[in-house]
């Protein structure tokens, strides 16, 4: 094992991990942004709407994202759309990601006994006020599991972003093996990285599950 | 709008749910301000769905509602409106888990009325000591008992200032040591004149309270009577039947006596 190039190569590896993060961070926001219109258009069950998010939910959770990354840096430029790498990753992660927090908010929301809403409702809220005030916030508690396991898989389905030419920490690995030979190093870099990012966050979750578990509402 | 006109009215009401089940058949009914209404009858008669549809939470598929003159029966109602004017307490309290007792008072208040938040606080305050629960004022619904939650939802409806108040079966959950907390609180409604369709399986409280019970079976409105007459000499035979599932007698007196359950020929009335 080669520890001065270890060392010499953690910077780089530090660059990319930052990438990794920052597509993973902006991805997973536009996912709970996404999963949260999809499920609030399934609650209402907005005709045509709902149909719409329940082909999109059955598209992305039945493909795999290397295959979407393709359709999207490879097949889209030839609609005329062109975008950049670190767009593409963006867009595909959220593709991917919206579907999956759509699920689970809206399996959480319908573990929230629909009376809830109606008393809502009886108070003279509107719909959107119900379900605002009343049903999301005690069905997020429900959700919280669902939603930290969310994040975690994204972040680690972003490990496929190399194939679209984001320098992420794939990338730089294969790059490194490539061109140096240092394989183990290579991959004791890749691993180490992976883990200083998803371990902390791993363990947040946890932290943050225990935390709202005693929502038991109700009696 | 005078006194003596009828604040709420039906006017053969219908109602189909979407599985088949017809549990409204033409209902009409006048209710006046002030008044006290007990709705009752056997289980599946349509009693709750008579309170639901005057919420708007089912609509219906016949006849009229009419509040204070306005119809609220057709799709342009704003129900939001109306709702703020015609409060529900569910048989199970249905309070908003996440939220102490003090903010599940508030929220109506301050979401859809954007009321004054010091002076709904106030309010919120003076109601949970007339119900006897000034100290529970920060505790979370799950911290409260059964009564204790019910009694809660009946202020949290108050607190929109409602003209009438439907109360669907709201001791049916309750241990019976804790029905009359929460009923000593809807007499004392009654006494201060608010307009109350009661839906109930508490006899004598319907009795108590009621200044006219209305008597339905099979979606339909079978009998509306005063109370005292209502439980002493009903004049149908179906609400007499009803009357004598509340009645007991012991076993091993007149076992021959025959079909005392089926209510046919059994003329003597409940006590209330």
């Amino acid at each position: 094992m080669d520890f001065g190039f270890i060392r010499e190569s953690i910077p780089l590896y530090g660059e990319a991990a930052l990438l990794t993060v920052r597509i993973g961070a902006v991805g997973i926001v536009l996912s709970l942004l996404v999963g949260l219109v999809c499920a609030a258009i399934q609650f209402f069950r907005i005709p045509l709407l709902r149909q719409l998010v329940a082909a999109y939910v059955e598209l992305s959770r039945n493909t795999p994202l290397l295959v979407q990354l393709f359709f999207l840096y490879f097949g889209l430029p030839k609609t005329g759309v062109v975008m950049s790498s670190e767009l593409c990753a963006i867009v595909g992660l959220t593709f991917l990601g919206g579907s999956y927090m759509a699920e689970a908010f809206r399996s959480s929301l319908e573990a929230i006994d629909s009376i809830q809403f109606q008393s809502a409702l009886s108070l003279g809220m509107t719909r959107g006020q119900a379900l605002g005030h009343v049903m999301l916030p005690q069905s997020l508690a429900l959700a919280m599991p669902a939603l930290t396991a969310n994040v975690i898989f994204l972040l680690k389905e972003t490990s496929v972003m190399s194939v679209i030419a984001l320098p992420d920490l794939v990338y730089v690995a294969k790059e490194q093996i490539g061109n140096t030979y240092n394989t183990s190093e290579a991959l004791v870099l890749l691993v180490s990285f992976y883990l200083l990012i998803l371990l902390p966050i791993s363990l947040g979750a946890r932290y943050l599950e225990r935390r709202v578990r005693y929502a038991n509402f109700g009696d | 709008m005078t006194d003596d006109k009828a604040v709420l009215q039906l006017r053969d009401v219908d109602k189909t749910y979407p599985t088949g089940v017809h549990a409204l058949r033409g209902v009409s009914l006048d209710v006046a301000r002030s008044e006290v209404i007990a709705i009752v009858g056997p289980s599946g008669c349509g009693k709750s769905t008579l309170l639901r549809c005057v919420n708007g939470l089912e609509p219906i598929q016949g006849g009229t509602i009419t509040f204070d003159g306005d119809v609220i029966s057709d799709p342009k109602t704003k129900w939001q409106k109306v709702r703020q004017r015609i409060g529900m307490v569910f048989q199970s309290y249905e309070l908003f888990g996440h939220l102490t007792v003090m903010k599940n008072l508030l929220l109506g208040p301050s979401v859809v009325q954007h009321a004054d938040a010091a002076d709904a606080r106030t309010r919120a305050a003076a109601l949970l000591e007339r119900v006897g629960l000034a100290d529970r004022a920060d505790a979370l619904p799950r911290q409260l008992s059964g009564g204790q939650k019910q009694r809660i939802a009946i202020v949290r409806a108050l607190m929109m200032q409602p003209e009438v108040l439907l109360l669907d079966e709201i001791t049916a959950s309750l241990d019976p040591e804790m029905v009359r907390e929460v009923l000593d609180v809807v007499l004392e409604l009654a006494s201060e004149g608010m307009t109350m369709l009661i839906v109930t399986h508490e006899m004598s409280f319907a009795r108590a309270i009621a200044d006219r019970v209305v008597f339905m079976d099979a979606g339909r409105v079978v009998e509306v009577a005063e109370p005292e007459r209502f439980f002493t000499a009903p004049e149908s035979a179906r609400a007499q039947q009803f009357l004598n599932t509340f009645v007991f007698e012991a076993p091993d007196k007149d076992v021959a006596a025959g079909p005392a359950l089926d209510g046919a020929d059994v003329g003597e009335p409940a006590e209330g």
